[in-house]
């Protein structure tokens, strides 16, 4: 039986003649931080907007905890949260006056206690009118609202914007708290060393369609490794060149530093290292960024 | 919802007491005007009498102008459909669409609620706002009334204020229905907002000119009665008039319900219609 919290069929998605979503195919996991990753314009924003019925797909089949968001939207509603990526508040509100607001819409399900505590963490004075909070606090006004949902899944459209480089940190240690306690937590991003820090798996979207979904450590892993191998004599350089997923990028110091690329395993480079004597190896594994962006490298060539 | 009913209708509490009581106090002070303008100074009502029967009519249609009646329409209740209507046109045309488009309504539809139910919500509060600013504006009629022993009935002074109703809630649920199909809430308010000048227009109009009698048939204010409901309402007008009305909230609830929401000032005919792509 399907453990899919999140299930996307083939869903397209038009504004005007824009084709937003084309057959957008993914699922989601129960109980797993999943990273959106895409640049502006992809489609991440389109996609969670369409999961929550706030727009409706053209065609294609979404469901979330099995059911279809357009038939049921507030079956759907009552178990996510949801963090807007372009967050925009009433500004006549308090935030104390808003999650009142809030709770009463969710019929008093929110801990108020839980409030309090969760302001008091991420430092957001409740009393301010929210038209004149920074965009920063603005932003934390409405992940706590998310937060103190108490549902099992979490859409976050660009989470940590605007927020201080402590306040993100602290934003994903709750996200991280949110999968303890067994949340599903589905977030869109463009900052990709965040992903990389809470996600378990990723989905990179490029106009509209998911080009790649893997875990998080094997899309980094997958991908090339780059060493550079300082020996303490000259090592001809077909003796490299013979091992299998190496390239030979650049050869200094008359054959004794090498720079190598290598896809994959790393169990063939080390085991002829080790046949030579080696002065220094630094070995640079690629942040997600760099893996993100040699997506968007390759499709644009191949497109 | 009646945290969403609520909230809007605090949120409009400076909008019903300032046209309230402005409205009220003019209402007040209108009887003080009739005894002194036109009971006591004769030679005012052959002033009035002297003007063209053409202008006459433009203002106030059949009814005599030195009649009780016929004096709340001339000075209040024939123009109240545009000042008043304007305010209703505008808060109706930006009562969703507005937030549709500054980006709020996002995170609140996000909530587990139907969007009919926000729509019912805030349209439900948006006429009650109508009833307590026609209901305080009554309240200083009634006051003038009494203070200047005008020989009135309860009954006969809320009548006019009945057709005044039903006129503004044709306007609001037109409003409505037009932000929910055109692209902006400007746009339906400016659309709204012409089609009551045209309207007032062309029902003035037409009781100079008999040739306009086809198109006032269109027009919402050929069927308010004004002043002159204080001798009867006409109950098949009255009727018609909410009538549409409904019918117009329906189709507004409706499409508001069906179609996407727009974010960040989109927004454009294809929103409504967005299945036929």
């Amino acid at each position: 039986m399907s453990n899919s919290v999140i299930k996307l069929e083939n869903v397209h998605k038009y504004y005007g003649k824009v084709h937003a979503l084309q057959g957008l195919n993914l699922e989601v996991e129960q109980g797993e931080v999943f990273g959106f990753l895409g640049p502006n314009g992809a489609g991440k924003t389109t996609t969670i907007r369409c999961m929550l019925d706030l727009i409706r797909p053209n065609s294609g089949k979404i469901e979330v905890f099995g059911i279809d968001p357009q038939h049921a939207p507030l079956a759907v509603k009552e178990k996510v949260g949801y963090l807007p990526g372009d967050l925009k508040l009433a500004g006549d509100f308090t935030p104390r006056d808003f999650f009142k607001h809030l709770r009463k819409l969710r019929n008093n399900r929110r801990d108020w206690n839980e409030i309090l505590k969760l302001a008091k963490r991420l430092d957001l004075n409740l009393d301010s009118k929210i038209k004149t909070l920074s965009q920063g606090n603005k932003q934390k006004v409405g992940l706590i609202q998310c937060f103190i949902s108490h549902v099992p899944l979490l859409m976050l459209d660009e989470p940590t914007l605007g927020l201080d480089p402590l306040m993100k940190q602290e934003v994903l240690n709750i996200i991280r708290e949110q999968r303890e306690n067994g949340t599903t937590v589905f977030f869109s991003s463009h900052i990709l060393s965040e992903v990389q820090k809470v996600a378990d798996r990723v989905g990179i979207i490029r106009k509209g369609s998911l080009v790649e979904i893997a875990n998080t450590e094997d899309l980094i892993g997958r991908s090339l490794t780059r060493a550079m191998v300082q020996f303490d004599q000259e090592v001809s350089r077909s003796e490299l060149e013979e091992i299998p997923s190496v390239e030979i990028l650049r050869v200094n110091d008359n054959n004794r530093a090498y720079t190598l690329e290598v896809r994959g395993e790393m169990s063939g480079l080390i085991k002829t290292l080790a046949n030579y004597p080696v002065l220094d190896l630094e070995i640079n594994k690629p942040s997600l960024e760099e893996v993100f962006l040699k997506y968007y490298e390759e499709q644009e060539g191949s497109a | 919802m009646f945290a969403i009913f609520k909230r809007r209708l605090l949120k409009n509490w400076l909008m019903i007491l300032g046209w309230g009581l402005g409205l009220g106090l003019l209402g007040y002070y209108l009887f003080d005007i009739y005894e002194t303008f036109f009971q006591r100074d004769v030679n005012l009502m052959e002033v009035f009498n002297a003007f063209p029967d053409d202008l006459m009519a433009f203002f106030g249609g059949d009814v005599d102008l030195f009649s009780p009646s016929g004096f709340l329409h001339l000075e209040f209740f024939s123009y109240m459909p545009i000042v008043l209507g304007i305010m209703v046109v505008s808060a109706a045309a930006s009562l969703l669409s507005k937030d549709e488009e500054e980006g709020t309504l996002e995170l609140i539809l996000a909530q587990p609620i139907r969007r009919i139910s926000l729509f019912s919500s805030r349209t439900l509060a948006l006429i009650l706002s109508v009833v307590l600013i026609l209901g305080i504006t009554w309240i200083g009629f009634y006051l003038g009334a009494q203070f200047n022993d005008f020989d009135l009935s309860l009954a006969q002074l809320t009548r006019p204020f009945v057709s005044l109703f039903a006129v503004l809630m044709l306007f609001l649920s037109l409003s409505l229905l037009l932000s929910m199909i055109l692209p902006s809430s400007s746009s339906a308010g400016l659309v709204s907002g012409f089609l009551l000048i045209a309207s007032f227009f062309i029902s003035s109009l037409a009781r100079i000119d008999e040739k306009l009698e086809g198109v006032n048939r269109f027009s919402p204010l050929k069927y308010y009665q004004g002043g002159a409901a204080v001798e009867g309402l006409d109950l098949q007008n009255l009727l018609l008039l909410f009538g549409i009305s409904l019918f117009c909230l329906l189709i507004a609830g409706f499409l508001f319900a069906k179609r996407d929401l727009r974010f960040g000032g989109s927004g454009g005919f294809r929103l409504v219609f967005s299945k036929s792509e």
